[in-house]
């Protein structure tokens, strides 16, 4: 019987089930950090806390927009510089405290989404910071781009960056995952470097080969895994399916996102697609009726689009009838003979319609 | 159809015990003790009704030499002498024998075998690990090659899996070989005209409500077409997985060795989630018994089967659409008692309960699941079956089992 219970045991090791909870739990407490002296949250978990220090915040945003409340001691610094990566080139910051504004002066804008503000005169309390951009709340059509798969061809990443750049109104562009090749740290911040050179903010989502070392790299750098924006009235929701599936917990707040986004346009971000366009191969969730289940719900949310990572080409097809994307064309080992090689896809969207428009930008 | 008398009957609890907790305490390797004789005239073909001759004492304690087919002479005792007292026979296994099938073992498969003095049998087991590790070092690479190209990602995966599940056989032969008494733990049951199965499953999924279900299945044997239909009930949740099989058998040798050629179609309705999945499956099925590879492997089985599911996925109200499926299975298992067995199986499917591996790191999803079933005829009707799956969710089952042998 002892043997029988080892063996059960065995089988269970092999088969963990629980391979994506740690990184939603990770996920809950993104956008957060406390010193002696002062505690951030930032809402929504929008973006990763790199360096919090009396008088010295930086953040790492994923998000357009963030609201971020800054909680004070007395004997806190008076005067924060606060520094916002990946943030939208015309990103601006207002701060107020007890209702009262406070002054805020952009120190240095290096690159289009790199900029730092210094905020005077805190005190001890709640300060309130928002960094908005004028057109958040606009209804007008606008564009992005989304491509997923760099892994290993980040020494010519620029290829991508370059002809992205060179997208007329390109607002952020959305990843789907596989950044780098193995998730270690080294690559993350290479990734963080090379972005540099992109004029809009990239809002990611972590691929399978994010976890190549260990859980929480990911996170520590580009903040949640699972997340939901809006701009323009339009919703983004970001999934972490890296496992191939998504943690439990994830779909009480994917249930609370679709809910909020149910009468707008709607896009879901995943790396793995749910559905492989090809059965056979099932570059998928390891679960058919995982992936059914949560199509399901994407479908009867109403949501308008699908885009995903994972397969290294591109494909287009329907999941649940909503239409869905594959852009792996970061430069990750190609699919051969599908004669596309790296690209990436751009995608209009008109928000009081809710019509959107793709195209395939080719960059070889 | 008459089935062999002369064979060993030994229980589950046996088998259990012998892999562990019966070593003797010689610690010198020697070699194994003879396999009885009769797998040749065992190799029922069909309309065979004679039972084989019993196993002679010489057959099963002196040297003799094998046959072409591995197998010891039935009869090597002179005419004429009376029958010596049979020796009891040595059925524990040895402990180094054992010990090397774990370490190196597991790393040089056939190392029990080699510890054990049966030589050619390691080294050809050590063959099928290298056969095995090369297949799936081509498959993986194949498939890093082509970019997963939906060209030939069919034939790559097959290749690839087909070569992790060689190189598993192969370390699990080694051990069986080692640890089986000569003979084996049981031996295969021909076609029985029916089997029924009755039982409760468990399902620990994270994802879905359900967790307990009900299973029935029938399989019925008519000359060499089978049929089998199956279903699953959630208890506590309105889910339902139905499956009918019809099988044609192309080709039978013993019977443990045959090649079926199968069609299925498997519709699961997940009532509250409000979706289906249907398909329809076609597939070529095997087994090939593992005493080919040497005397010591009486009793194992070597099973695998490749197919092609094309289906649908089916939103109520919303949408229905095409989806398909590769299917492959391997299994390496052996025989307890009167057509019971012991397997250990990899599915790549990924559409039941199991579903595919969810696994730490960046592998998850392309593989299947593994499971672990055992069953066990304590009378000539009636048996047991349980059964335990990780891939997705693990799976529980536990069956009574009743069969007829002939209509």
């Amino acid at each position: 019987m002892g043997r029988a219970w080892i063996g059960l045991a065995a089988l269970s090791l092999l088969g963990c089930l629980d391979v994506a909870e740690e990184r939603a739990r990770i996920d809950s407490r993104v956008g957060r950090a406390e010193i002696d002296v002062a505690a951030v949250r930032v809402d929504s978990g929008s973006a990763a806390v790199r360096t919090f220090a009396d008088g010295e915040l930086r953040l790492w945003a994923s998000a357009p927009t963030l609201s971020i409340a800054l909680e004070l001691e007395n004997d806190a610094a008076s005067s924060w510089e606060v520094r916002i990566e990946n943030a939208m080139p015309d990103a601006e910051l207002t701060a107020e405290q007890d209702g009262e504004p406070l002054a805020v002066e952009t120190v240095e804008r290096a690159v289009p989404t790199d900029v730092t503000f210094r905020i005077d005169g805190t005190a001890g309390g709640t300060v309130e910071l928002s960094i908005t951009v004028a057109d958040a709340d606009s209804r007008q059509p606008y564009r992005y781009a989304v491509f997923a798969d760099v892994q290993s061809a980040i020494d010519d990443v620029q290829d991508i960056y370059t002809r992205m750049n060179a997208v007329e109104d390109l607002r952020f562009v959305v990843m789907s995952g596989d950044l780098t090749e193995q998730g270690e740290p080294a690559e993350l911040r290479r990734f963080q470097r090379e972005l540099k050179e992109l004029r809009v903010p990239v809002f990611s989502t972590l691929g399978n080969h994010e976890l190549g070392a260990s859980e929480g790299n990911y996170h520590r750098h580009f903040g949640r895994g699972n997340h939901h924006f809006t701009f323009r009235g339009t919703h983004f929701t970001l999934l972490d399916d890296a496992s191939a599936t998504l943690a439990p917990v994830v779909y009480d707040w994917l249930d609370g996102w679709l809910e909020d986004g149910r009468d707008a346009f709607h896009s879901v971000y995943m790396h793995i697609p749910p559905l492989d366009a090809s059965g056979v191969r099932n570059g998928a969730f390891a679960s058919r009726a995982e992936a059914n289940m949560m199509l399901g719900k994407l479908a009867r949310a109403g949501v308008d689009l699908t885009v995903y990572g994972h397969v290294h080409s591109f494909y287009a097809y329907q999941n649940a009838g909503i239409p869905a994307f594959i852009t792996g064309g970061g430069g990750a080992i190609p699919e051969r003979l599908d004669r596309l090689g790296r690209h990436f896809v751009t995608v209009t969207v008109d928000p009081q319609t809710q019509l959107f428009e793709t195209a395939i930008v080719h960059v070889d | 159809m008459t089935f062999i008398a002369s064979q060993p009957r030994h229980g589950l609890l046996q088998v259990l015990l012998a892999l562990g907790a019966s070593l003797p305490a010689s610690l010198l390797a020697q070699p194994l003790p003879e396999a009885p004789a009769e797998p040749a005239a065992n190799l029922e073909m069909e309309g065979e009704t004679e039972p084989a001759p019993p196993p002679s004492p010489a057959a099963s304690t002196g040297p003799a030499p094998d046959d072409a087919a591995g197998h010891r002479p039935a009869t090597d005792r002179p005419h004429g002498n009376p029958a010596p007292e049979p020796e009891p026979p040595d059925h524990a296994p040895r402990l180094w024998p054992v010990v090397g099938a774990v370490v190196p073992g597991v790393l040089v498969h056939g190392s029990g075998h080699l510890i054990a003095g049966e030589t050619d049998t390691g080294l050809r087991l050590l063959a099928l690990e290298g056969v095995g590790l090369g297949a799936a070092v081509v498959g993986v690479a194949g498939l890093a090659v082509t970019g997963a190209s939906p060209r030939f990602v069919g034939p790559l995966i097959a290749v690839s899996t087909t070569g992790g599940a060689l190189f598993a056989a192969s370390a699990l032969a080694d051990l069986y070989g080692v640890v089986a008494p000569p003979g084996g733990f049981g031996r295969a049951v021909r076609e029985p005209a029916l089997v029924l199965e009755l039982g409760p499953r468990y399902v620990d999924d994270r994802v879905f409500a359900y967790d307990a279900l009900g299973y029935v299945g029938a399989s019925a044997w008519l000359s060499r077409f089978r049929v089998e239909a199956s279903g699953f009930f959630g208890l506590d949740h309105a889910n339902q997985r139905l499956r009918a099989l019809g099988a044609y058998r192309l080709l039978r040798g013993s019977a443990a060795s045959y090649l079926d050629v199968e069609l299925a179609s498997t519709h699961h309705r997940f009532g509250p989630e409000r979706f289906s999945m249907t398909f329809f499956e076609l597939a070529v099925a095997g087994r090939l018994e593992l005493q080919v590879i040497g005397r010591t492997l009486q009793g194992a089985f070597f099973e695998c089967a490749f197919g092609y599911a094309l289906g649908m996925n089916r939103q109520f109200d919303l949408a229905t659409e095409s989806d398909e499926m590769l299917l492959a299975r391997f299994g390496m298992g052996f025989f307890v008692g009167e057509g019971g067995e012991v397997v250990t199986y990899y599915d790549h499917r990924h559409d039941d309960y199991a579903a595919g591996l969810k696994l730490p790191g960046l592998g998850s999803g392309p593989l299947g699941h593994v499971g672990v079933r055992a069953s066990h005829y304590f009378t000539d009707a009636w048996g047991a079956s349980a059964y335990a799956e990780t891939g997705s969710a693990h799976v529980l089952g536990v069956s009574l089992l009743f069969r007829r042998r002939s209509w």
